[in-house]
């Protein structure tokens, strides 16, 4: 497995694709620091009356740098997804893979080492935008909660929830094998958020829309976003999040033990 | 005799059609054993099996002893190297960057590399990416791939497909060496007959997903028979007269023709004649590799 991971880490930080992506993460934080900045601007000009013929009451309108923490937790999985899933299925492309088959490495172990190689990608990202956050955001807005206990548990419990995203992005990708792959792991989270409307048929039963919003990542990391404090099923949600990282990490490596290779 | 590669009843089925069927071949340590067959014969399906890239249907195979239900066969597979169909490479590297790779995922150090690349031809290639090889760089590169781990046992998927005459020599002359010097046992698979008869030491014809005759080189060489090469301005006619002289025949062409059951030429000749059938050329052959697996897989008349 060692060698495995060796081999996958330096194809991930060989490549320019993860340096890219760290950089729009960066640039990301710091652009939203920015829009945040000039928002406050214009609402204190608004509020002194310096911009003549605009009327509005812009009075509660302070930007801090707290909600920025949380502001990339739903896109994030679309970017570990573009490094991460393209590490994956170029080596199908390439059929790279064949060589780490060929000199006696287990496919269960080539599954693990691209499931390690991308949850360390979704943490390394994870960490830039919450440093970068800290750094832009708290020189150009500053914190206004934070840190506070409720923030800190909250950004906590988003990691599961990437966690269970990457697995499922690492499933795709290995089981597909193919662009296809790729484009779906990526465009999961949207395509699920589309169709959440759909828990509306659930509206006579509570528990379950409740269970089902819990246990789907996408719905989960709205529910944690809009909370204002930590969410009532805490422990319930990382339990669900840590089984569906398990359970398609076990039906990915059995269809991939199953499947023929090129 | 020890064999590093044995099958038995070897199956593998994708959907329906069945590309192994019950083949069982014995490639021996130490030799170049040439796998020949037509396209579709099931040649890169057996090497997809033995190499773990697909799973068998059913069957066994054994290698360097070890079954292939048996759980040390992971660690076996690390004496084996191979290049199936096209090389596989990391484009945007360059060629000693690919090889890095593979010593990562083998574990080993990379001071052999530079010989490595020097024994492809592919010492003074710097920092150009794979990408931008041409393809026989891009086959040695994957012949390349498959030495870093120092193995016994080397597995080569058409390796001169596409390769200019120039490449075909150094690839073969590799292969000789890699099995005279290194003693690695070599599985080759080639459409280029003529070529892999002035490799291999034995041979595996396959057809149909089954090996229908497995030999040596000096067993082929006793086999393969003499023949007489006519080129005539009308092959019916020939077909026609050697019909009634019960001879055993093959047509390559309108002109062309060998003929295998000894004869005096006088009479043929003008048997010939008296149809308007005109003999241009007449030379004794010895039967090739080629026309052998022909006569092996159905393409003599009368035989």
């Amino acid at each position: 497995m060692g060698k495995l991971l060796a081999e996958n880490y330096r194809r991930l930080f060989k490549g320019k694709r993860f340096y890219i992506v760290l950089a729009v993460i960066v640039g990301v934080a710091f652009l939203y620091a920015l829009l945040f900045y000039f928002l406050n601007k214009l609402a204190s000009r608004v509020n002194s009356g310096d911009l003549e013929g605009v009327e509005m009451d812009m009075s509660q309108m302070k930007m801090y740098a707290d909600s920025l923490l949380f502001s990339m937790k739903t896109d994030m999985p679309l970017l570990i997804g573009i490094t991460a899933g393209m590490l994956i299925v170029q080596d199908f492309r390439n059929n790279t893979v064949r060589n780490k088959i060929i000199i006696g490495h287990s496919r269960t172990n080539i599954y693990l080492s691209n499931l390690i190689v991308s949850e360390t990608v979704m943490l390394i990202y994870e960490l830039a935008y919450f440093v970068a956050v800290l750094v832009f955001g708290g020189i150009i807005l500053g914190f206004n909660e934070f840190p506070s206990e409720d923030i800190c548990i909250n950004l906590l419990l988003t990691l599961p929830v990437q966690m269970a995203m990457t697995a499922l992005i690492v499933f795709l990708c290995n089981t597909l094998k193919n662009v296809g792959g790729f484009v779906l792991a990526i465009t999961m989270p949207y395509i699920v958020n589309i169709f959440s409307f759909a828990l509306a048929f659930l509206n006579k039963h509570e528990k379950a829309q409740e269970l089902v919003r819990e246990a789907i990542p996408t719905l989960q990391m709205n529910i944690i976003i809009g909370s204002d404090g930590v969410p009532e099923h805490a422990v319930r949600m990382v339990i669900m999040m840590v089984a569906i990282t398990i359970i398609s990490t076990v039906g990915g490596i059995l269809l991939f033990n199953k499947s023929d290779l090129k | 005799m020890e064999y590093i590669l044995q099958t038995q009843k070897l199956c593998k089925k994708y959907g329906k059609f069945k590309a192994l069927n019950d083949l069982t071949i014995n490639v021996p340590k130490g030799s170049i054993y040439g796998m020949v067959g037509r396209n579709g014969a099931g040649k890169t399906t057996l090497i997809r099996v033995i190499t773990g890239l697909n799973n068998p249907t059913s069957g066994e195979f054994s290698l360097f002893g070890v079954k292939n239900n048996d759980g040390k066969l992971l660690e076996t597979r690390r004496k084996m190297g191979a290049v199936v169909e096209t090389p596989s490479l990391h484009p945007e590297m360059s060629a000693k960057d690919n090889l890095i790779q593979q010593t990562k995922a083998l574990g080993i150090s990379d001071e052999k590399l530079d010989d490595i690349l020097k024994l492809v031809g592919l010492a003074n290639t710097g920092k150009k990416k794979a990408k931008n090889f041409s393809l026989g760089m891009r086959q040695r590169l994957g012949i390349a791939f498959s030495l870093v781990g120092d193995p016994e046992f080397l597995v080569l998927d058409e390796p001169i497909n596409g390769l200019d005459p120039q490449g075909i020599i150094e690839v073969r002359e590799m292969i000789m060496r890699l099995n005279q010097e290194k003693g690695i046992t070599i599985l080759i698979s080639s459409h280029i007959l003529d070529e892999l008869s002035r490799l291999a030491t034995h041979y595996g014809f396959i057809e149909h997903g089954h090996v229908i005759k497995e030999m040596s080189a000096e067993e082929l060489d006793k086999a393969c028979r003499t023949s007489l090469h006519v080129n005539v301005n009308d092959t019916n006619i020939l077909a026609e007269v050697l019909n009634g002289m019960g001879a055993e025949y093959r047509l390559y062409s309108p002109n062309e023709a060998d003929i295998f059951t000894p004869m005096q030429v006088t009479p043929l000749v003008l048997a010939l004649n008296e149809k308007n059938c005109f003999v241009n050329t007449m030379s004794e052959r010895h039967e090739s590799l080629e026309s052998y697996f022909m006569g092996l897989v159905g393409g003599v008349h009368n035989g």
